[in-house]
């Protein structure tokens, strides 16, 4: 294994490096900055990272900025280049090292900057909140929906920004069951229906206790409510 | 209505549902499969801290997996209260441990029973991989339907909705980014009861029996004051309490440790025991505003021996513990939150 596998961590303090001026793409870190908080993740977790500088460097060339199925197109480089544990991935500190050290371009390149809050959040956010860090949804999304190699599902998710808004920003979608079933079950249903039924299938979970649900239950359920909606 | 009523009230569910009506107990752990342990908590405690006994990463033989086991009983009285008649000689309910890890994104369930669930006590078996989970896990046990029936808008009528739950567990497995483990082990108790620790109305007591590790014991006789040391927050009176309460203790705890430690060191500057060592290595060279430890250590052990020098070792020590505890802070967060300013 080089080097250059192995993964890294911006440490908390690392933070206050990242400035306006960086978040608009105006300025950037000298690397000497960066050095001094960043560190080796602990469990000495790696990746194939340069496969990944590859992928990355594709999504750049082809797709026009903001175009959201560059998320689709890199969500699978990202999950298996980065074949980490929940463990290392539930280190906010890995996601902002590859964020603001590793691909600040692609960053920027898939998020407009709108406020310097929200640029922030693609930079600096990660841990439970799946729809913070540009690079840390990608690889918890596909982690979510794959089933070993296979990344249909991860696929017919990018596909549909509806879905990836509204069942990945509820906490339902931390449960894989769930997750998986109500995904497949809505992909090919058009925005008003998946608006609805997102809804309606969080509201059930006032009464459905969540973990009880095997994923033939959760697609029960979610079919029950997408034929009501509809 | 009674206490006990109160405990298993039932919620703004619109069927009926028990938040208290299962007793869980957990009582050993193991690690890897070792011979699990007893965790001997106290009544009434919820929180498991494994983060001491865990192997670290550090060490040759990292953990792998950690098992939780304990009992899970189901009283006579949820059952009637969360069936119809004709339902409870074999409840259509399973039994399970929720496993929640927020900061992975981990929610599984241990399974406990299998349909029919009904009165009585079951052995609960939960497992936590560790390449799975980090810092705290919380488990929560959960009695819920199997089977759909047609309900009369008094019982829950389909299946997998919940009926029945109990007693939150927090597990502990990594301590939060940059905290580092205790210097000293720490355990609240009764000094009323325990023949080994002083009379009276003692807040705390620091125990050098075993000089090795020595241990910090509470006074669980002061129940309002334990209470406000087991608060979790980090806003509002309470945690502002708190952090005083362990000021006030702190600045007791470090005095005595750092004459204790002073009092090991050798001719060579060294110490016996680690904690001596994190102590010197903490404080000795703020002592002396000196760079190198090795000097700063000769010139404590020096300052300890002397009668003459020990009162101004003394208020060196009240100096630098002001500095290190920095209580102002916390008392003014305390004042502030009292006037509301």
């Amino acid at each position: 294994m080089t080097e250059e596998n192995q993964l890294y961590r911006l440490v908390e303090d690392g933070q206050r490096l990242v400035g306006e001026e960086f978040l608009k793409g105006e300025a950037k870190i000298p690397d000497e900055a960066l050095d001094e908080y960043v560190e080796p993740m602990p469990s000495g977790a790696t990746g194939n990272l340069q496969t990944l500088d590859s992928s990355v460097e594709r999504i750049l060339n082809e797709y026009s900025e903001t175009d959201t199925a560059m998320d689709g197109a890199l969500a699978e480089d990202v999950h298996q280049c980065l074949d980490i544990t929940r463990r290392t991935a539930g280190d906010p500190g890995l996601w902002h090292w590859i964020a603001v050290d590793r691909y600040p371009d692609f960053v920027r390149h898939r998020w407009e900057y709108r406020s310097e809050a929200a640029m922030r959040e693609k930079f600096l956010g990660a841990g439970s909140d799946l729809y913070s860090n540009a690079i840390h949804r990608l690889w918890w999304i596909a982690e979510l929906t794959s089933d070993g190699d296979d990344y249909t599902l991860t696929e017919q998710v990018f596909a549909n920004q509806t879905i990836v808004n509204k069942v990945f920003d509820r906490w339902f979608a931390r449960y894989q069951p769930a997750v998986v079933a109500i995904c497949d079950e809505l992909a090919d249903e058009r925005s008003g229906v998946i608006d609805e039924a997102t809804r309606r299938f969080n509201h059930a979970l006032t009464n459905v206790q969540l973990e009880a649900l095997s994923e033939e239950d959760a697609r029960n359920l979610t079919r029950r409510v997408i034929q009501d909606v509809r | 209505m009674t206490k006990h009523t109160q405990r298993h009230r039932s919620t703004t569910l619109p069927f009926k549902y028990r938040d208290g009506g299962l007793d869980f107990a957990l009582e050993e752990y193991s690690v890897d499969g070792s011979k699990p342990k007893r965790l001997d908590l106290k009544a009434g405690q919820t929180e498991i801290d494994l983060t001491q006994t865990l192997p670290s990463p550090e060490e040759s033989e990292d953990w792998g997996k950690v098992t939780l086991f304990g009992r899970l009983y189901i009283p006579e009285e949820t059952v009637e209260d969360v069936f119809p008649e004709s339902e409870r000689d074999a409840p259509p309910a399973k039994l399970y441990v929720a496993v929640r890890c927020h900061e992975t994104i981990y929610r599984e369930k241990a399974i406990v029973s299998d349909e029919p669930t009904g009165p009585g006590s079951y052995n609960a078996t939960v497992n936590i991989p560790k390449k799975m989970v980090r810092g705290t896990i919380e488990l929560r046990p959960y009695l819920v339907r199997t089977r759909d029936r047609s309900t009369d808008g008094q019982y829950a009528g389909q299946k997998n909705f919940r009926l029945a739950s109990g007693t939150i567990y927090s597990v502990i497995v990594d301590l939060p980014p940059g905290e580092k483990p205790p210097a000293i082990d720490g355990e609240e108790v009764s000094f009323s009861r325990a023949a080994h620790l002083p009379e009276g109305d003692k807040l705390y007591y620091l125990d050098f029996r075993n000089e090795k590790r020595p241990k910090l014991w509470i006074n669980s006789d002061h129940p309002r004051i334990t209470d406000i040391l087991q608060s979790q927050g980090s806003v509002g009176a309470e945690a502002r309490m708190r952090d005083v309460i362990l000021d006030e203790i702190s600045y007791g705890v470090w005095s005595q440790l750092i004459v204790r430690a002073a009092c090991a060191i050798d001719k060579d500057g060294d110490v016996e025991h680690e904690w001596q060592q994190t102590v010197v290595e903490t404080f000795a060279r703020n002592l002396y505003e000196v760079d190198d430890v090795s000097e700063a250590a000769h010139k404590l052990r020096a300052d300890v021996d002397d009668p003459e020098t020990l009162p101004h070792l003394m208020e060196r020590i009240d100096r630098e513990l002001q500095e290190y505890i920095d209580p102002r802070t916390q008392l003014i967060n305390l004042m502030e939150e009292g006037l509301r300013i």
